[in-house]
């Protein structure tokens, strides 16, 4: 009974998000980025660590050539002064959680670490993206950079 | 989540996980570590200037390193309570390890002065120490 308990906690938190890559969810945001390497991120502008994340992006958006993009979801955000405070040249938007809990797959009202980041291929597949709680190895520059030299390519 | 897919070279999983690995359970014990070991030091060392009435530049030194060690334990303690058991991890192995340091000596090797540890095992080294204090006049404080 208790093995059966524990494969049901594992396979129901497994799949409480959906697996990649599948497509990504169509946006307006993401238009202009049909046909690139994209890296989305949901991001809440007071968190330490959704700051340091915009700035490896604004760093790969320049060196990678990717196409960047970031939503701040929560209420309070100021996207205007965190975009010059940060010095950010790619589009940052605010927009409500929910569709963030709708790109990412996350059920609405659950609790998600930030940043939340998506890697979007040339052909609109999301090939890799962060656990609900949070995934620091796609906050890596160099493991970021690798994905996005891996999808670059033909 | 990465897709299969996408592989990443062996060595950048390795090197990110060695560093995860680090941060969050080496590093919060080294810090407990650090932070009871200095002030163990500096309180033997205060104990030594009282009872030989040395010069209080290392009581001055190791107050001001072990009350800094202290509070940037805290201050890394303080991001998430998950590295609170591993800090007093860190800190309890301290203790221990100290609980047997009977005293620590400096050695001279030409003009390098290197720390020496003398455990409570040490007989040879207990003993000379004590013969060493009991010659020496007690001052006043």
């Amino acid at each position: 009974m208790r093995i059966v308990g524990l494969l049901l906690l594992v396979g129901g938190s497994a799949l409480a998000q959906p697996a990649v890559p599948r497509p990504a969810p169509r946006i307006n945001f993401l238009e202009d980025c049909r046909g690139k390497v994209t890296i989305m991120a949901f991001i809440v502008t007071s968190c330490p660590h959704c700051q340091a994340f915009s700035k490896i992006l604004e760093d790969l958006s320049h060196t990678k050539s990717v196409c960047a993009r970031e939503v701040a979801f929560n209420e309070d955000a100021d996207i205007v002064s965190f975009t010059r405070r940060f010095q950010l040249t790619f589009p940052v938007l605010k927009l409500e959680r929910g569709l963030m809990n709708d790109f990412m797959g996350v059920p609405r009202g659950s609790r998600v670490g930030t940043p939340q980041i998506a890697v979007i291929d040339r052909n609109g597949i999301i090939q890799a993206q962060s656990a609900r709680e949070g995934s620091p190895i796609l906050m890596q520059p160099e493991i970021l950079g690798a994905i996005v030299e891996k999808l670059r390519r033909p | 989540m990465i897709a299969a897919g996408v592989a990443i070279p062996a060595w950048m999983m390795v090197w990110f996980h060695a560093r995860e690995i680090f941060w969050l359970y080496l590093f919060p014990v080294t810090a407990g570590y650090i932070v009871v070991s200095m002030y163990m030091l500096h309180m033997r060392i205060l104990q030594t200037t009282l009872a030989r009435g040395g010069k209080p530049h290392g009581v001055f030194i190791t107050g001001c390193l072990s009350t800094m060690a202290n509070l940037f334990g805290w201050r890394m303690m303080l991001r998430t309570w998950q590295l609170i058991p591993l800090y007093a991890l860190g800190v309890g192995l301290a203790y221990a390890v100290m609980s047997r340091v009977y005293a620590v000596r400096l050695r001279r090797i030409g003009w390098l002065r290197l720390p020496r540890i003398i455990w409570r095992g040490d007989v040879e080294g207990v003993a000379a120490i004590r013969q060493e204090v009991s010659q020496v006049p007690p001052q006043g404080l």
